[in-house]
């Protein structure tokens, strides 16, 4: 599979990236690259091979299901463009 | 006498110990290199107020027999890390005017130890590169030369590395994802570990690639590393794949023998069209461990080649 110029348009569209046409055959040649290095990975015989989650024995951590930080409201909006009212204020998005 | 930022962190910790220097001159003396060093673009925010105020606060520790190891020591912190009232933007015009609301577990870690902040390090933008070419701020300068020309520290952790290279700084963070506390480490002539992976927390550390990112020390030499991963290193419920394993005393783990132990070279590693140099400091290094009483062995690490594409 490769990606062509349309393809890579497509892409950045839907991404909502602004990619001039010029710079299009680069960014499919990027994509390309990293679709290469999938497939090299694909030639890999992984059967009988048990997922690894860490290189030392240990299970992914649980914790009750309560409440443990909170009432910060003022701390999570400091670096908020635009606050109102205690929420994120963000541009207009859906068409 | 020496002059104070020139010290490495053990020599540092012990003449505070003694009562030889305070942390109020190694932090003025570090506070001096760091201004006088603007043309290497190490530093990118300069914090002299938090360190005057970190260094009075250890000195009083110190005097009253409260001093952990990295007490009084001025560092530098990578702008990876999250600290809280101190912009941290990860090298990148995204991030522009951050100012984070809270402190990253390894940052919080240092400074519960007494470590003093100068401010933070350049590096490459997110961590995304190996030259520190990448950087919002600017291209870091190796601070040795071969020639006129102006030389790559390394990267993603460039900045840390000049610092520490130039005695900016006794000591700095790094991270690394693939190579970005080692490789700046190996160019700039100083020590860099990568510690295993869930040793250091990685919250409030910005992620790159969340299953490989590593905290790690950058110092004059091997104790220490020693020294300041320790205090790095802690299990951390902030981050769920934080290892819950007691951190050992790896400066008491610095015996300097290694008698009889097998080290493994894999034959992966040593890349077609190598340069003679690099070939000779690779043969030189297997003579020296057999010398102090390793057992070398050629091995074999057949995916090697397959890393680079799971990266």
């Amino acid at each position: 599979m490769s990606i062509d110029e349309s393809t890579a348009a497509r892409v950045a569209k839907l991404a909502r990236i602004k990619v001039e046409p010029e710079a299009l055959p680069a960014l499919a040649h990027e994509f390309n690259t990293i679709l290469g290095f999938i497939e090299q990975l694909s030639e890999v015989n992984v059967d009988g091979v048990e997922p690894m989650t860490s290189v030392t024995p240990q299970r992914l951590k649980r914790r009750e299901d309560v409440v443990t930080d909170g009432d910060q409201q003022g701390a999570v909006l400091s670096n908020a463009p635009d606050a109102r009212e205690g929420f994120f204020a963000v541009p207009k998005v859906v068409e | 006498m020496t002059e104070l930022n020139t010290l490495g962190l053990a020599e540092a910790r012990d003449a505070l110990r003694r009562g030889d220097a305070t942390s109020v001159e190694l932090t003025e003396a570090c506070l001096r290199a760091v201004e006088g060093a603007g043309a290497l673009n190490a530093f990118v925010h300069d914090t002299p107020d938090i360190a005057r105020d970190q260094a009075k606060a250890a000195d009083a520790r110190i005097k009253a027999g409260d001093a952990p190891a990295m007490c009084g020591l001025p560092i530098g912190i990578k702008d990876l890390f999250c600290t809280k009232g101190v912009p941290s933007q990860a090298a990148s015009g995204i991030l522009n005017g951050f100012v984070p609301e809270y402190e990253s577990t390894v940052s919080q870690n240092l400074q519960d130890a007494g470590a003093v902040m100068l401010g933070k390090l350049n590096m490459d933008e997110f961590a995304m590169g190996s030259s520190n070419e990448t950087s919002v701020y600017g291209n870091v300068i190796n601070p040795w030369k071969t020639d006129g020309r102006d030389l790559t520290p390394g990267g993603s952790s460039g900045g840390s590395a000049a610092a520490v290279a130039a005695d900016l700084c006794l000591a700095a963070t790094g991270t690394d994802t693939g190579g970005s506390i080692r490789q700046p480490a190996a160019f700039v002539g100083i020590t860099g570990i990568k510690p295993t992976y869930g040793r250091c927390s990685r919250w409030g550390i910005v992620a790159f690639a969340s299953s490989l990112d590593q905290a790690g020390p950058m110092t004059k030499s091997v104790r220490d590393a020693a020294i300041m991963l320790e205090t790095m290193c802690s299990h951390d419920p902030k981050d769920s794949t934080s290892a819950d394993l007691p951190v050992p005393d790896f400066e008491a783990m610095l015996t300097g023998d290694i008698k009889g132990k097998k080290i493994g070279i894999p034959a992966e590693y040593r890349m077609d069209g190598m340069p003679d140099a690099i070939e000779k400091l690779w043969s030189d290094g297997a003579d020296m461990l057999r010398g102090a009483g390793a057992e070398i062995v050629d091995i074999s690490l057949p995916h090697a080649k397959y890393a680079l594409d799971a990266y």
